[in-house]
């Protein structure tokens, strides 16, 4: 994590689609802020415990203050929550530096994909694009079009290379395979939105040949979160005590263990190194880790419940000794 | 003569071929010796040119016998003059009535010699398959000028430098700028694989822009950006082949842009010290002897410049500590490296309980 090391003002805060706030930050010391590249994300110190990252949606003649688009998610863990709810114009918040772990590198053809709120970094990356004359295509993912930002400053920007598809609108749902079908090796993918989404992109543009240094996607978005919004809650049932504890949606196997006040040896917190490994008696665990085996996978008699789920209502484990 | 080894566990994985040599190492003439799994090896070429390994120790009084001399294909002990033949067995014994002891006779192991290297099998005989033994034969089938062997040894545990091949996120900040890969290595969650033979691949890709250095100037625009590739494949007990290539304007790195064969192998000398054996080739300027040194050298260089001093000063930290019982704190580009050293202990296991 960088230091938050600047102080900012909120000098507008506007909604920009259903339940999608956008925050122009600027400096209060009047120092100047460092300048984004496409891609970015920005640390935002929403609470002195809660600390989230944002793209930003700067291009490259925004420079002196920083754009973020925020959704609230009402079922999330509470980050975008209190942000959109507790934050107003005037008042102050600390963020960090821009950081860019998805930055648009030089190429031929340019296709980007948004997914929802996936728009920020995109949005980005597209005012550069058009600002260089790259030549690019654009695919807005979103459920209902109402929920789509940014999408008449897009429609300006972009005009006929920009193609819109809202889920819950369309008579059929949306062609990936037909977005995908022709690679070369000079254009590249952009893509940001919900893991689901990406994981799909990234399967599908794989089978259509396209190569996996020109599939571009944010990475922190899966590191960073282990629980999904398509994730639901399951029970855990301690053998030695039949102790059933329910994981919420929101939270990891692990973090309801700990809640529970019961103790699991842990680590990586991300599927790497298997300290929390878990015998399981009873159900099907979601394995979400790359430390087991193929073969262990499948044998499906344990589980790490750092990130993994469960595929059945109920997982019965027994607690390392 | 084969003998049945004791029962005493091995730290190590026994029933496998390790690399005991660079085929260049050993020469017509000499006796050559080297420590391999903790037992003194000695290996020399018989008059057919065939590598011939011993344990290099004479069972009377255990004084080596690479002190000794040769006598065509016998070996005499240079300590009370027992003589041992290219099978290990006492062929004369000077002393008394001249009579040969059934005991008096010196453990022999397979050998098989391809592609440059001499790979020993230290475990159960019966058990060796030559099919094992890896295919490097692009070190054959390539010209001189595009080859290169090399040897290195380090004071560290062999696993350590398992771990650093299967984890090229280090390349990001341990390496100078000969093959730095720019910070693209570590945010990924490399594609770690399960192949035939207990063996896994791990796989980077990336664009750089220019070019890591190494293949810079072999790219048609050499400040631009390149697309780049490294995939390792590990095979038990501890050896890798590692491909790295970089390509502008097309997806086929072998055809249209520059790729590195590389091959790293290390033997355990003992559980504190390691033989460390490299290879490499490349499919661009493969007649240019000139930069085939200078790339070895540059290469080598980064290994032993950069790497070794890590390594050495990692496993002086670690002691005789087993590393789980460390309890390291793992990252997303331990994937790899995690899941051989799993696969390594699981065999390791079998092994013994066998």
């Amino acid at each position: 994590m960088s230091d938050l090391q600047f102080l900012v003002e909120i000098t507008s805060k506007q909604q920009v689609a259903e339940d999608i706030f956008e925050f122009e930050f600027r400096s209060v010391e009047g120092g100047e802020l460092p300048v984004p590249s496409p891609g970015s994300h920005l640390d935002v110190c929403v609470s002195p415990e809660l600390t989230r990252q944002y793209s930003l949606t700067n291009g490259p003649d925004e420079t002196g203050f920083y754009k973020i688009a925020v959704l609230r998610e009402a079922e999330g863990r509470g980050g975008s929550r209190q942000l959109c709810d507790n934050y107003q114009q005037g008042d102050q918040i600390r963020v960090g530096a821009p950081r860019n772990l998805f930055p648009l590198e030089p190429a031929e053809e340019l296709l980007f994909v948004a997914g929802g709120i996936g728009i920020t970094p995109i949005y980005s990356m597209i005012k550069q694009s058009v600002k260089e004359n790259n030549s690019f295509k654009f695919y807005y993912l979103t459920r209902q079009q109402s929920r789509a930002a940014y999408v008449a400053e897009l429609d300006k920007l972009c005009g006929k290379d920009m193609y819109v598809h809202a889920d819950a609108e369309a008579d059929q749902r949306f062609d990936l395979d037909a977005m995908l079908a022709s690679p070369n090796a000079g254009k590249h993918l952009y893509v940001c939105g919900p893991e689901g989404l990406i994981r799909a992109i990234e399967e599908k543009a794989t089978a259509a040949g396209w190569l996996a240094g020109n599939i571009h996607y944010e990475l922190f978005s899966r590191s960073d979160s282990l629980v999904h919004d398509s994730d639901q809650s399951f029970d855990l049932r301690i053998s030695d005590t039949d102790q059933v504890i329910t994981v919420g949606a929101d939270e990891t196997a692990l973090e309801a263990l700990q809640r529970c006040g019961l103790e699991v040896p842990f680590s990586c917190e991300q599927g790497v190194c298997g300290s929390c490994l878990m015998s399981v008696e009873e159900g099907l665990p979601d394995h979400r880790d790359m430390f087991l085996t193929d073969a262990e996978r499948e044998a499906n008699n344990s589980f790490t419940p750092c990130c993994s789920r469960a595929n059945t209502p109920s997982l019965t484990v027994k607690l390392p000794a | 003569m084969i003998i049945t080894s004791d029962k005493t566990t091995s730290p190590f994985l026994r029933n496998a071929w390790y690399i005991a040599a660079l085929s260049k190492e050993v020469d017509d003439e000499a006796l050559f010796t080297r420590k391999l799994l903790n037992e003194s090896v000695l290996m020399y070429r018989n008059e057919a040119k065939q590598v011939i390994a011993m344990r290099d120790r004479c069972p009377h009084r255990f004084a080596p016998l690479s002190m000794g001399k040769r006598l065509g294909d016998v070996i005499q002990c240079h300590y009370h003059g027992l003589h041992f033949d290219a099978q290990g067995e006492c062929v004369h014994n000077p002393h008394g009535n001249g009579k040969i002891p059934k005991a008096c006779a010196v453990q022999t192991y397979p050998i098989i010699e391809r592609d440059g290297f001499i790979w020993i099998w230290m475990g159960d005989q019966e058990k060796a398959d030559a099919a094992m033994v890896r295919n490097l034969s692009i070190y054959t089938e390539n010209p001189e000028s595009a080859v290169g062997h090399d040897y290195m040894y380090n004071k560290c545990r062999y696993d350590l430098v398992v771990d650093n091949v299967m984890d090229l996120s280090h390349v990001d900040h341990l390496h100078g700028p000969l093959l730095n890969s720019a910070g693209k290595l570590s945010p990924q969650v490399p594609q770690v694989k399960e192949l035939d033979n207990n063996r896994i691949s791990i796989r980077w890709d990336w664009t750089q822009e220019p070019a890591m250095l190494l293949f810079r100037e072999h790219m048609p625009r050499t400040e631009d950006a390149a697309q780049m590739f490294v995939e390792v494949v590990w095979q038990a007990p501890a050896s890798m082949t590692l491909e790295v290539g970089a390509v502008q304007d097309s997806s086929d790195f072998t055809n249209d842009g520059a790729v590195l064969y590389d091959f790293h192998a290390v033997t355990p000398e003992t559980e504190h010290t390691t033989h460390y054996f490299f290879a490499s080739s490349r499919n661009y300027k493969m007649d240019d002897c000139e930069y085939n040194r200078m790339k070895m050298e540059g290469m080598i260089e980064a290994f032993t410049q950069e790497d070794k001093p890590v390594l050495e000063a990692q496993y002086r930290e670690m002691g005789d500590q087993d590393f789980w019982e460390l309890n390291p704190v793992l990252l997303s580009s331990d994937v790899g490296s995690l899941r051989v050293r799993r696969t390594l202990d699981k065999l390791i296991a079998e092994e013994q309980q066998a």
